[in-house]
Formats: structure tokens, sequence, C-alpha cells
């Protein structure tokens, strides 16, 4: 009886954890190069209550069994690596990776992370860094004297100085991309690091072998989409209610059958 | 009248045991190729005759557990490497503990390019392991699958998934983690290529319908409640006889 209880406890549980990653999905339903996440469960293991054989009456052989499930548990959180929007800012900072590919950022500790979010910005220094003060790979610095940056579809970084007429190549980004993107690791701020589930990092350049191209002038929106989270809401929030009517069940019956004696 | 008593609980008893089942059914409503359970509660034609034999025990009910194979709906998840099964058949997946058998083609792949479950357990083809060559030069977005479970990638035939479907479903045993395991040896036949069809990027839903385990519950409750009242009755008209024997 307790375990009827258990049970529902358990797919309580997974609801609210389903919650919890539809909310996070909608709130960073505007988040640059935000990947949706979606939980994946799985039953729990059986116990046997009979087994297969001998019948009670004697005479038949019985061909099922008596297995009595202990629920559910959440078995993998999938991160969908699938393309966002692709949308134009005109600023010739913002960078957005149309295919597979990852930018490489260099933490202040010294590892390596990697993002799809190429909001970029100058700092104080003249170097190229993300949002959070991260530079990205190669650090790249430019002169006082730049007037124009212009990013081709392969990476290439070229520069434009005063009086100069002629554009000069200053670095290349390198992407990254990996034999299972799921299996990354977020670590927030739009920056993802390598795990042994994700592989290695295989490095290219743009517009090679599936690595994707360079837009420059563009950002990518969150791959999310809120009528299919809104959806998931709704069956989240219906199966978390049906659970608790187990529960009731489970308490209505108890109490009955405390009442047996009066 | 004690005779009732005991009729009236071996009656509450598997209700119990019921509720339990349905609780599973209703905790797994959102998990992935889960299949429904449903336990049914017969009389025992001989549970009289057994009882005035004196043998003691109690065999007013009986139960049989029955696992409902009902194909669920199919989610688009747009994943290369998700796969449904439309029509009956399973997918083979090689555990330590050997082969068990899922309807759950929530698959990934591993650094080294084998196609693995969600608990990283390889899937058979219908040769071994599948296993993609150079899985660093590829993209996860180039492996086609055709409804007959043939991996190819541009022209390339990698391989092909191995689904199996059994006789007698009711062989199958749950072993957790949308996996099922059978006792008897493998005796699976291959799905004829004509009839089978998987379909990529689609993931079975769990085939357990809220309507129907609440439907469960109400029954459940009142059935159990019927049993209580029938035994509080019987209680009571005991009581009342043993007032008429004290003088």
């Amino acid at each position: 009886m307790n375990r009827a209880l258990r049970t529902a406890a358990t797919g309580m549980l997974a609801q609210q954890m389903n919650v919890d990653l539809i909310s996070n999905n909608l709130a960073n339903v505007n988040t640059t190069g935000y990947k949706k996440a979606r939980a994946e469960f799985q039953d729990l293991m059986y116990q046997t209550i009979k087994a297969s054989g001998a019948s009670q009456d004697g005479q038949t052989k019985e061909a099922t069994e008596i297995q009595i499930g202990n629920g559910t548990i959440p078995a993998a959180v999938v991160k969908s690596f699938g393309q966002g929007d692709i949308t134009p800012t005109n600023n010739p900072l913002d960078l957005a990776v149309q295919g597979e590919g990852f930018l490489q950022i260099r933490r202040p500790d010294g590892t390596v992370a990697y993002t799809r979010d190429g909001a970029l910005k100058i700092s104080g220094e003249g170097q190229l860094v993300t949002s959070q003060g991260y530079i990205i790979e190669p650090g790249i610095s430019f002169s006082s004297d730049t007037t124009s940056i212009s990013i081709g579809k392969d990476g290439t970084i070229e520069v434009m100085a005063v009086g100069q007429t002629v554009p000069v190549k200053v670095g290349q980004f390198e992407l990254a991309k990996f034999v299972n993107p799921g299996g990354l690791r977020a670590i927030g701020g739009n920056l993802y690091i390598e795990t042994e589930a994700s592989g290695k990092p295989i490095l290219g350049v743009g517009g090679n072998e599936g690595f994707g191209e360079v837009v420059q002038g563009s950002l990518e929106s969150s791959n999310v989409d809120v009528v299919e989270e809104m959806i998931s809401m709704i069956v989240a929030q219906r199966a978390y209610e049906i659970n608790s009517k187990t529960i009731r069940t489970v308490e209505d019956m108890l109490t009955m059958a405390n009442n047996l004696k009066r | 009248m004690i005779k009732g008593i005991y009729a009236s609980g071996s009656g509450m008893q598997p209700r119990m045991m019921k509720l339990e089942v349905v609780a599973n059914n209703i905790a797994n409503a959102n998990s992935t190729a889960f299949k429904k359970d449903n336990l049914f509660i017969q009389v025992m034609k001989d549970a009289g005759l057994t009882m005035t034999q004196g043998q003691g025990e109690l065999k007013g009910l009986d139960c049989k557990e029955y696992t409902d194979f009902t194909e669920g709906s199919f989610v688009q998840t747009d994943n290369p490497l998700n796969f449904g099964i439309q029509g009956r058949g399973f997918f083979v997946v090689d555990t330590p503990e050997g082969t068990r058998y899922t309807r759950n083609g929530n698959f990934s792949m591993s650094t080294d390019g084998t196609v693995v479950t969600e608990q990283g357990y390889p899937v058979m083809g219908s040769s071994g392991k599948i296993q993609i060559p150079q899985p660093q030069k590829i993209s996860e977005t180039t492996i086609a699958v055709n409804e007959r479970g043939e991996i190819t990638m541009g022209n390339v035939l990698l391989g092909k998934i191995r689904v199996v479907d059994f006789e007698d479903l009711n062989q199958l045993k749950k072993a957790g983690g949308s996996l099922f395991e059978t006792s008897a040896d493998e005796k699976a036949a291959t799905v004829d290529g004509k009839t089978l069809i998987v379909r990529q990027g689609y993931l079975e839903e769990s085939n357990v319908e809220g309507i129907e385990e609440m439907i469960h519950l109400v029954e459940l409750t009142r059935s159990f409640e019927t049993d209580q009242r029938t035994l509080q009755v019987q209680d009571t008209t005991l009581e009342r006889a043993i007032e008429v024997g004290r003088i």
C-alpha cells in the first residue's frame, strides 16, 4: 500500500522536474543562442509478486506473472541543438553560426568553453570579448585606428585601418563541433563545456564538413518554441494532478481499512 | 457469517494491489514508450469448495496481470537519432545482464560512433552493434534512416537497425528503464521488411490514458468501499447475534 504512495510520489517528482525544465526553456525564450532542454522519463524497476508457473487450480500453467512497478525516474535531460532563427542585427560584432559549430571562449581560468552566442564586444584594451568579458579564441586585438571589421563565412577577420584602402587579415575563428553535442554540459552564461559524453571537440573552419558558416551582423535566437512548451506544460500539470489523485485514493482506501474496526 | 467476513476481506486485498499497478501507470504517464499494465481480478471457481474442505487457505479471488502493448502516439522530436516503430516490433539492446528489448528509440551516438540507448547500452543492428565509421567526420544531421531501418549516410549503407517481434507478447517481462526481457530462448523472428516501419525523428509516447486510469481509481475506491461496508454490516450482525445470546 505504501508502495502506491511512493509510486505516486515519484510521478509527482518527475513532473515537478519536467515543469522546472519547461519554465527554464520559457524563461530563455529570448536568450541568444539558447538551446531548449527536454526531460526523458523511464519506468523504475519491477517487483515480482507472483512468478509464472503453476496456477492455483493446479490444472493449468499460468503464462503471465504479476509484476508491480515502482514508478518513474527521469532518465535524461536532452538538449536539442536544432538551429535557432538567425536574426539580423546590423551590428558588425554580432556573429551567428549557421550549422553545427560552436565558437570557442577562453575562460579566466584558462579552460575553453563553447558557445553559440556570438554577441561580441571590444574591451577597453581593444580585445574581442563576449558580453561577460571572456576572450574569444583566437584572442584578437584591434588597434585604435580600426575603422571597419568584416568577418567572412569561414571566420576570417579583416580590418580596415584609417587611411588604408585594402583590408588586412588579423585572424580567423576556429569552430568546434562534437560527435554528441547532447552530452555537452551547460554552465550558464550561454556557455557549454565538454564532457566524456560529448567527446573531444573537433576543430575546423567555417564552411567545412558541417561546421556551419559564420554569419556577420546577425544573432541566433533561442530555439524554444512557445507553443510546444505550452503544450508540454499542460501535459505536465495534468500528469501531476492525476498523480495527486492516486495519493488521495490511497489515503481514502487506507482510511476505510482503518475504519473496519470501529 | 465468518466466511462472509473473509470473503469481503479477500476482496479488499487484490484491490490494494491493483491500486499499486494503477499508481505505476499514472506515474509513467510521461515515460517514453511505456506500456501500461492492468490487473484482472477474477473469482476462483472452486473458492467455496476449498474453504469448506477446510484447507485453511483463502482463495476467494485470483489476480492476473496483463501488459497492454497498444501503440502509444508518436511525438516529433526532429532528433535524427530518435526512432519510433510503427506497428509491432522491438529494438534489440545489448545490456550487461543480457539481451533486452525496447520500443524506446531515444538513441544517441557515443564518442566512438556506437549507437547507444539513454542508459548507454549498444543498440543491435542486423549484424552486431551499429558502428558509425569515423564519427568525427560526420554530423548527426546527415544520418538518414529509412522505413526499413536501414541507416544511410549519403549513398553509403552503414547498417540496419534490428527490430524483432514476438508471437506471444505475454512472455515479455518488464525490466525497468523501458526495457523488456524474456526468459524464453530468443526465438524472436526478425520482422519482415514489408511490414516494419521505422520512423526517424519520432518517439513513441506512453500509452497510459488519464481518463482510463481515473476510472480505475474511482472503481477501485468504490469496490473497496463496498467490501468494507459489507464487512461492517456483517460485523454488526454478528454483534447483534452475540447480544441475543446474552441474558
